[in-house]
């Protein structure tokens, strides 16, 4: 790991006041001037790998969540459509697929520049990144998975208010 | 470890700062000499600030909505054309591959009518909305739009396949010597022009 002082990386100090915070175990990795912090996380709708990346040369931060099950082939566009419906609903954030791979992840970043990252803000795109993916996760799955077509999976997606009712269960990350 | 409840999962809105906003959002726009509207939803809830954009190959319609009570700024560039429903799985496909590249903005396309976008959003909360952020979100939008728009073009009325119009994407930024995606962090704020 590269040595550096507190005022050189505001942003990768940040975030690990964040995860230290808030209890996360984590491991660390710097390339090319990113700090990454990984982590396993369990959420209601499945198990997750995140990454909390902080970039002080370019003054931004990113959380990305990555799902474990890759999106078979002959279904990738049909879960394409479906995130493209899903995104456009999204303020915070967006879930982004590679289409040559199937991989999902969940995307939320900001730009600090000539501001700080504060505790706060980590904890609203750490939420929003995990939400999203957590919140569409179940109808990804079905229609990759199973018979469910992207309008349909759509459809009780955004119905999904007014059935969930199971939103009480514990997280561990 | 750490346990968290599920609800607190849920966004949820911070402290405003909505004064600051709207005139740190007012203050780029004049430093660059842009003429804006200013109009209001919601009962003063939405301040937008809307301008107009050249942005190499279209004039974008760009919205700076500013949410007061929820303290949110989002930057919304609109091209000047929907895609044709017999288009819109291929382009689709195109911008999903795009996404997965962008790292500050985002593009979001309307299925069910053809619109499509590209987004910068941010929620301060307790830190400080600077004219350094907006510049570098502003130029995020209108850059990805310049990058990509010609892509989806060429699917629209160059009937192109995705793929194709993905590799000519490539070979574009292989003749130009890009990088990886049109990244902004750094980047200069004076190429586009307000119409």
């Amino acid at each position: 790991m590269t040595e550096s002082t507190e005022s050189s990386r505001p942003i990768a100090e940040a975030v690990k006041q964040y995860l230290d915070n808030e209890g996360w175990n984590y491991d660390i990795e710097e390339r090319e001037g990113l700090t990454m912090y990984g982590a396993g996380v369990t959420l209601p709708n499945g198990e997750f790998r995140s990454s909390f990346d902080a970039d002080d040369g370019r003054e931004r931060f990113g959380v990305y969540v990555y799902s474990a099950i890759y999106i078979p082939e002959a279904k990738r566009l049909a879960v394409a459509e479906y995130l493209t419906r899903v995104n456009y609903t999204r303020y915070l954030g967006k879930i982004e697929m590679d289409l040559d791979d199937g991989e999902i992840r969940s995307v939320v970043t900001v730009t600090v520049a000539d501001s700080q990252l504060s505790q706060a803000m980590i904890n609203s795109l750490e939420n929003a990144a995990h939400f999203n993916l957590n919140d569409a996760y179940p109808w990804m799955m079905a229609i990759a998975f199973g018979e469910l077509t992207p309008q349909a999976a759509f459809e009780s997606y955004q119905g999904r208010d007014e059935k969930e009712d199971a939103a009480s269960g514990e997280v561990s990350a | 470890m750490s346990t968290r409840k599920q609800d607190s999962l849920q966004p949820t809105p911070a402290p405003a700062q909505q004064s600051t906003l709207v005139d740190t959002v007012k203050a780029y726009l004049d430093d660059k000499g842009w003429s804006y509207e200013q109009s209001e939803r919601d009962e003063g809830e939405r301040v937008l600030l809307t301008t107009r954009i050249h942005v190499d190959p279209v004039v974008s319609r760009t919205v700076f909505d500013i949410g007061v009570s929820r303290n949110r700024l989002g930057i919304f560039a609109y091209v000047p054309f929907t895609v044709p429903e017999d288009r819109r799985m291929a382009v689709m496909e195109y911008l999903t591959r795009a996404n997965y590249r962008l790292f500050l903005a985002k593009f979001e396309f309307d299925l069910s009518d053809g619109e499509w976008r590209a987004v910068c959003t941010v929620i301060p909360d307790d830190s400080a909305l600077t004219v350094a952020m907006v510049r570098r979100m502003r130029h995020d939008v209108h850059s990805v739009i310049e990058h990509y728009a010609p892509g989806v073009l060429a699917i629209m009325y160059g009937r192109q396949t995705p793929q194709q119009a993905w590799q000519a994407m490539l070979d574009r930024e292989a003749a130009e010597e890009s990088v990886e995606e049109p990244d902004t962090a750094e980047a200069p704020d004076a190429e586009a022009t307000a119409e």
